[in-house]
């Protein structure tokens, strides 16, 4: 990094205050969830906060998980290069949220039949086997999903802060932030993690929405249109453009994985769901949050537009131009990802600007914690727990569920610092994500709605969501998918949305072909396997469940 | 087909939305939690008379 780069990324608001204010802030969340610790006995609890979860609270916790640091990261950078064009994406997760909240679809049947996690769905339905394998694959994509979390989610800290001129600070902020979050989540559990969601609510909901009346205060609305029309044409308003990077492809994979996966089939979601004390309080919980689901796109993409327009039409930005969008044959720009932060940094007064940290460091901690408990107690409760020949007593259950939880740290930390792609933050996120839920959004829907689905057109289903895997970036160039041509130029033969709407396509198809080739025998049960012993021995899964048989419709 | 409207017209309503959810969610959630923590602690109660007897 050179001199005037160094010289204007330290150019910050963020001061001494700022800095109390989120020391404060960090402590209080700290102590509220070690002073939970001691309800946090039993796995019911620990994973599932005992069933208990009012709506209210419920909205403030999927809030909080699902509008991570990291979310508000990609969507500015979204924002930043496709203009208001990439609010499309928000519109179409706000209303699948929308959609489910008021069908119940796959959510309502999951919360009737009172199972912990998606994979338990699996062995109700198909079997042990099944259960495994599907908990494999998702454990698979979304410990790659939360990959590069800690990292994005570090280079906001150190882009608001100033830090970001200082070569190490990224490293260090990665450091502290996941020992603060790996201390609390492994002590407290679901427990700690909703009620720390809850006060994130709070601060993350002002600094949101104070930060963003600001950003139009200063700028003013019709200069912000008039500056992304400047940039970026009539592409920056219009996102079945081409040109505007995104196109009718692109849109019909956000209505997959933001419209109804995000909402309905993603873990971390619908964990909060099975949370719930009754299905009633589900359904208005996704009702409510749908809000929320188009808000945690559509607020940071405004301010990924507002960098955009600071950087690129006001003149306190201009030192920032030659950094972000050099002139062709200049020195290389500065990651994308950086511009909102950076701007942040400068726009907002200090003391307000410790507020909205605080809010942002909430966004990364509710993430996180909800990650590592959800993928830590799906290989406690889906993994290990059926294939045990043995009794699995809950206190084991629940030191397991926290030695990988610290594990899961360990490897965040080790992938945020080696992993290099070139892909677009929330093109990553789409891609490893849809290694598990382009299978098991299909198996899931077909399992819950279609009675004829047998267990081999599960597994085939499951497995199929592995060709996702062809999206990653790093896979596409080893496997000739992209290239580059001799003028420097990244040709892709095959795009993101494209392979992962082929592959959704495909998990259909196998699930329905498996499903009618070999089905169930009728006598057998589940599969024709047998339950797990955990399964059996549980009174919420054996004993008040109704059969996906039953739901189906 | 005027973009700049219709999204001039979703972020509002966003914003709008977004924060009366906030307002609501704050309040309520609240007393939420107060009756989770209840709940809790009675489960907890119950549990240790079981242990106790058995």
């Amino acid at each position: 990094m050179n001199e005037a780069a160094r010289h204007a990324l330290s150019q910050t608001n963020f001061g001494t205050i700022d800095t109390i204010i989120v020391v404060i802030y960090l402590l209080v969340s700290l102590g509220i969830g070690l002073s939970v610790k001691r309800y946090a006995g039993s796995m019911e609890n620990y994973v599932g906060a005992g069933r208990k979860v009012g709506t209210w609270l419920g909205v403030a916790t999927m809030t909080g998980t699902e509008l991570g640091l990291v979310t508000v990261m990609y969507s500015a950078q979204k924002g930043f290069s496709g203009g208001f064009a990439a609010f499309h994406v928000g519109v179409i997760a706000g209303v699948g949220t929308l959609f489910v909240g008021l069908t119940g679809f796959i959510v309502g049947p999951l919360r009737r039949m009172e199972v912990l996690t998606i994979p338990e769905f699996y062995e109700k339905r198909f079997g042990k086997k099944i259960r495994v394998l599907g908990a494999l694959v998702l454990v698979l994509a979304g410990v790659l999903n939360m990959g590069l979390f800690l990292q994005t989610g570090s280079m906001f800290i150190v882009g608001v802060t100033g830090m970001a001129s200082e070569g190490e600070a990224l490293k260090w902020v990665m450091v502290g932030l996941l020992s603060l979050v790996l201390i609390y989540t492994t002590l407290g559990g679901m427990i700690s993690v909703i009620l720390t969601d809850y006060v994130q609510f709070v601060v993350l909901s002002i600094g949101l929405l104070s930060a963003t009346v600001l950003a139009i205060w200063q700028l003013g609305w019709s200069s912000i249109v008039t500056g992304v029309h400047a940039q970026l044409g009539d592409a920056g308003f219009d996102p079945t453009l081409e040109g505007s990077g995104f196109g009718w492809t692109y849109i019909f994979w956000m209505v997959v994985t933001t419209g109804f996966v995000g909402s309905a089939v993603w873990p971390t979601a619908v964990a909060r769901a099975l949370a719930m004390e009754s299905e009633q309080a589900v359904r208005r919980q996704y009702c409510w949050s749908s809000l929320s689901f188009a808000a945690r796109f559509i607020i940071p993409n405004f301010w990924g537009i507002c960098a955009l327009v600071y950087i690129t039409a006001t003149p306190a930005g201009a030192d920032l131009q030659e950094l972000f969008l050099p002139e062709q044959g200049n020195e290389p720009a500065l990651e994308n990802l950086y511009a909102m932060p950076v701007f942040v940094g400068r726009l907002l007064p200090t003391a307000f600007l410790g507020i909205v940290t605080a809010g942002m460091i909430a966004a990364f901690m509710s993430t996180h914690d909800s990650y590592f408990l959800t993928w830590s107690s799906v290989i406690t409760q889906d993994i290990v727990a059926p294939l045990k020949k043995t009794p699995f007593a809950t206190a084991s259950r629940v030191r397991l569920t926290r030695i990988l939880i610290l594990l899961m740290g360990g490897y965040v930390l080790y992938w945020s610092l080696f992993y290099k792609g070139r892909q677009d933050i929330w093109d990553y996120m789409a891609v490893t994500g849809g290694i598990y839920f382009t299978g098991a959004f299909v198996v899931l829907m077909m399992g819950i709605y279609w009675k004829g689905t047998s267990s081999f057109g599960a597994l085939l289903g499951l497995l199929s969501g592995l060709l996702m895997l062809l999206a990653l970036e790093p896979v596409q160039t080893a496997v000739g998918l992209k290239y580059q041509t001799a003028s420097g130029e990244w040709v892709e033969r095959l795009t993101s949305p494209q392979i992962g709407l082929i592959t959704v396509a495909i998990s259909i198809v196998l699930t329905a072909i498996g499903s009618l080739v070999r089905p169930d025998r009728a006598d057998s049960g589940p599969a024709g396997n047998e339950t797990s012993h955990e399964a059996s021995q549980s009174p919420h899964v054996s004993q008040h469940g109704s059969t996906a048989g039953e739901t189906s419709s | 087909m005027n973009w700049s409207l219709i999204w001039l017209v979703v972020f509002a309503g966003l914003l709008l939305g977004f924060g009366m959810m906030a307002v609501l969610v704050i309040i309520n959630g609240a007393r939420d939690i107060r009756r989770l923590l209840v709940h809790l602690e009675e489960s907890d109660g119950s549990d240790g008379d079981q242990e106790r007897s058995e």
